[in-house]
């Protein structure tokens, strides 16, 4: 199986976000609600010290029940921290975990954005072009778009582009205690239908149920990492 | 005589395509190439310069061609209409003016016959060929997403002016061709059957 090249130049990095952004399609979906059997969440960090990203990934069914255990990998990319080419920091690392299980995935969700993206074409975009799989991408915060904070409670809020008011994804709000998230389509998945997936499987948290787990503990992971590199040097 | 071009981006199936037309003489454009750039690896000729070698190989497809034709056999040229040169840019697989001279080459030699020239893009779903390349042991490259976009759309720019440079080489050849069709069809390789039997028909009219 060949291995994707990840360049290490921004400006290139760019213009191949701008040229694959041509293949994502969110008009024109493959996901299927009713034969949806299983997706697999991914959380990603990246350790500064050692130029290592992580991906963390957890398969989760229609109520977004985790199955198993997290399947961990990791990468070794010199490619800085720059708003919007997070595929290209972590991207390897998610590519090694998915060889291992995408053919028995129906959707892939990302800790990242979907087309809710200065050039439309997120992590979660990136991932599911790669593998033309259904993708969602799911934040804490927006990096692109405007919005009104939906109120407290099950509600959500569209997030709209900038410069054509077009909707490219929501703020949800799942609960009275915490604050909303981001969502937005990453390819082969349509507006409504990734918005009623994330409610299908979020729960009542900050992040939907899967991507929390994958969150925290790849945050944890990428700590744990540098105190053990630290302690063998 | 059926004289037929059919190229299309790299891993989009023409290879498998061309082995049900094993019956007709085949020749590949990137042996040529290969074999003038004394090179192990077919991989190794876009990261160079093959530019310099196009007059060469124009040479031998003229030859092979010329060789068909008096023989009454039919031709296929496989190629790609688009490659990569020095490992980034795309161009087109031969200069308009060195296919112009091959097609004058070929034309000349068939005033008086029935001649059919066909221009036959092979493409696919940029989706389905980025699956193909990921999944394709053979390859020894790291996988660059964007060129199973660029290739594809490549191709499909160049292929038309392969049939342009013929039909100019028609135009000044200076003599009547009564027998002379000359064709251009995109084969969408989606699925294999399907796409076979459509090359079967343009191939075996």
């Amino acid at each position: 199986m060949a291995n994707f090249y990840w360049t290490k130049d921004i400006d290139e990095a760019r213009k191949e976000q701008q040229t694959l952004v041509e293949l994502v399609k969110t008009k024109k979906s493959t996901f299927d609600s009713a034969h949806f059997n299983f997706g697999l969440a991914i959380g990603t960090s990246y350790e500064e010290n050692t130029k290592t990203a992580f991906a963390v990934c957890i398969m989760f069914d229609r109520r977004g029940k985790t199955i198993g255990d997290c399947i961990i990998t990791k990468a070794e990319v010199d490619f800085p921290y720059v708003p919007g080419l997070l595929a290209f920091r972590v991207g390897s690392a998610i590519c090694l975990a998915l060889d291992q299980v995408t053919d028995k995935i129906d959707l892939l969700l990302f800790d990242g954005q979907g087309i809710a993206h200065p050039r439309g074409f997120g992590l979660a975009s990136h991932i599911g072009v790669l593998f033309d799989k259904p993708s969602v991408g799911v934040t804490k915060k927006a990096l692109f778009g405007n919005y009104t904070l939906p109120t407290k409670g099950i509600h959500h809020t569209d997030l709209r582009h900038p410069r054509t008011n077009v909707t490219i994804g929501y703020c949800v709000s799942t609960s009275n205690s915490h604050d909303p998230f981001f969502m937005s389509p990453g390819h082969r998945i349509t507006l409504s239908e990734s918005l009623e997936f994330i409610k299908m499987i979020a729960g009542d948290s900050y992040l939907p149920d899967p991507l929390r787990i994958v969150h925290v503990r790849a945050n944890r992971l990428v700590r744990e990492y540098w105190d053990k590199q630290k302690k063998t040097s | 005589m059926i004289f037929s071009i059919i190229g299309g981006a790299s891993g989009v199936g023409k290879t498998s395509l061309l082995r049900s037309f094993s019956d007709i003489k085949q020749v590949n454009t990137g042996d040529l190439f290969q074999q003038s750039m004394s090179l192990e690896n077919r991989d190794e000729i876009r990261k160079g310069d093959w530019s310099v070698l196009e007059g060469d190989v124009t040479k031998k497809l003229a030859d092979i061609s010329s060789e068909s034709i008096r023989s009454k056999k039919d031709l296929i040229i496989d190629t790609h209409f688009a490659a990569k040169i020095y490992g980034s840019q795309y161009r087109i697989g031969l200069k308009e003016e060195y296919l112009y001279q091959l097609g004058k080459s070929i034309l000349k030699l068939c005033v008086n016959e029935m001649l059919t020239v066909n221009v036959i893009l092979i493409s696919a779903d940029p989706h389905s060929l980025l699956t193909r390349r990921r999944l394709d042991r053979s390859r020894n490259r790291e996988l660059v997403p964007s060129d199973c976009y660029r290739d594809l759309r490549y191709n499909d720019v160049y292929s038309r002016r392969y049939l342009t440079a013929f039909r100019r080489a028609e135009k000044n050849i200076g003599m009547n061709m009564p027998g002379l069709k000359m064709g251009y069809f995109s084969v969408e390789n989606e699925a294999f059957d399907l796409s076979e039997m459509q090359l079967i028909s343009i191939l075996r009219r």
